[in-house]
């Protein structure tokens, strides 16, 4: 068995996007699969948990069901403003191969370099460092950042029908959504900008 | 569903139930000085959600439950919001002593604002901030006095402060300790009485109680723990078990029993093992 087939048979569909998201979501559009709410409640979900368990484990050391729970629903906004992102650039696109709800669930395979990112910053913080610096786990996340930029570049173009050009611009507006909303709870959660000033040093 | 996902889901959830069964709670210790005051250990520097913190305030409830806390302060920076939500929400069930707080954060120092109602401003000198805590009747602690906080405590606000931080998960850097101990040293040749505070500063990680304050108090409430803080009745000490301040209130503490760390669970990495791995599978395999 040679390492393709290998690699197709074992890796996600997710993973697979990571490598190479315009072949794979081409293969993925072609399926012709007919989405649904359910399947995008189901994917939104998973993430949910994913952020909910792996949080429970960084904040704490350890994990419960109620923990998880409690940080899942308490965090499920995200998610929300997930969609409202993925709103921004899916619902506008006359050119779009697939059914609506299959657009979203085709949206959020593009955000696993964000989950790898948590599974490799929850390990890092419960193995290697308790107290990993705010700083470290900041300067990191440009990695996903612009990981997740190129495989929604990828999904706009192939699912969306969108010229090079205009994914880019899409993907540029898809980030600015999520990142304004990001950055707004973050002015909120720290109470304006003087701690993240500091925090850098200015 | 493939065999791989369904062995993941399956590795998750055993996880869960592992995590959930193996949970241990602390009967809090109930202990008491020679003198008769309670014993209470607390952390008062803990961020919550909504804001930065991890954890909502049941949450966190439940969690200083667990690391053995009899009291904590939510202080959120520069928000007292969330506090006062977790403290209504605490008069619904027992467990720790929930004081509504705020980390008073401006450029060149942060103060911990404790048993406070009202945001305070942090728009002004340390000295007029420690003033605007005393009006609300709150205590006021130098927040991780760490060397580059210095040039703002002047000797007009250390001459008013409640309490520093003497432990801080910064007290594992070598030159942190150094710089808080340089503070110690400093803050105790002016006030002998200030109160030693241990703090978590818990956000996302570490864990609440990882540094922690006994405070030696009249009475198991929060005004009780307020007025010993005040009073200056208090002990830090930091995750190994160090215990810092008065050497009379350390005395009394170790007669006591000393430092108490969180129960250990013995399967808790089975368990977090079990979610992760799972975790991991349900994202990377088909």
């Amino acid at each position: 068995m040679n390492g393709s087939i290998l690699s197709e048979l074992l890796l996600s569909s997710e993973l697979k996007l990571a490598l190479a998201p315009v072949a794979t979501y081409r293969i993925l559009v072609d399926e012709q699969t007919a989405g649904t709410w359910w399947k995008v409640l189901a994917h939104a979900g998973f993430y949910l948990l994913l952020f909910g368990a792996l949080v429970a484990i960084t904040a704490t050391g350890h994990i419960t069901l109620g923990l998880t729970f409690h940080i899942t629903l308490s965090w499920s906004f995200l998610i929300a403003w997930q969609a409202l992102a993925g709103g921004v650039i899916i619902l506008p696109a006359p050119n779009r191969r697939v059914s609506l709800p299959r657009a979203f669930e085709l949206l959020f395979l593009a955000y696993v370099p964000w989950s790898l990112y948590a599974l490799t910053m929850t390990a890092l913080a419960v193995l290697a460092e308790p107290n990993l610096p705010i700083l470290i786990v900041a300067l990191t996340g440009v990695a996903p950042l612009a990981w997740t930029s190129v495989l929604v570049a990828g999904f706009c173009r192939t699912v969306l029908g969108k010229t090079a050009a205009a994914a880019r611009r899409l993907t540029l507006v898809h980030q600015l959504v999520i990142w304004g909303g990001t950055l707004a709870y973050i002015w909120f959660a720290v109470g304006g900008w003087t701690p993240i000033l500091q925090t850098v040093g200015l | 569903m493939s065999l791989a996902h369904e062995l993941s889901a399956v590795l998750v959830l055993a996880g869960l139930l592992i995590g959930s069964w193996n949970e241990s709670i602390p009967v809090p210790a109930a202990r008491r000085s020679a003198a008769g005051e309670w014993i209470l250990a607390g952390d008062f520097h803990v961020h919550a959600f909504p804001g930065d913190g991890a954890l909502p305030p049941w949450a966190l409830r439940h969690e200083a439950a667990r690391a053995g806390l009899d009291v904590f302060t939510i202080s959120n920076h520069n928000r007292v919001s969330t506090g006062r939500i977790a403290r209504w929400m605490s008069r619904l069930s027992d467990g720790p002593i929930v004081i509504v707080g705020q980390e008073v954060t401006a450029r060149g120092f942060h103060v911990i604002a404790a048993g406070i109602e009202e945001r305070v401003s942090w728009e002004t000198s340390p000295a007029a901030v420690v003033r605007a805590v005393h009006e609300q009747g709150g205590i006021a602690i130098a927040a991780h006095p760490v060397r580059r906080f210095w040039p703002a405590w002047n000797d007009e606000a250390l001459g008013i402060l409640d309490g520093y931080e003497r432990a801080h998960p910064v007290i594992d850097i070598e030159k942190a300790r150094a710089d808080l101990a340089s503070f110690d040293g400093r803050i105790r040749a002016l006030r002998p009485d200030i109160a030693a505070i241990g703090s978590s500063d818990f956000h996302w990680t570490g864990s609440i109680g990882w540094c922690r304050t006994y405070v030696l108090a009249r009475e198991r409430t929060a005004a009780g723990v307020v007025e010993a803080v005040r009073a200056g009745r208090t002990v830090a000490a930091d995750r190994r078990g160090h215990l810092y301040g008065d050497p009379a209130l350390v005395n009394a503490v170790e007669a006591a029993g000393g430092f108490i760390p969180p129960p250990a669970e013995r399967l808790r990495w089975l368990s977090v093992g079990f979610v992760w791995f799972g975790l991991l599978g349900l994202v990377v395999l088909a």
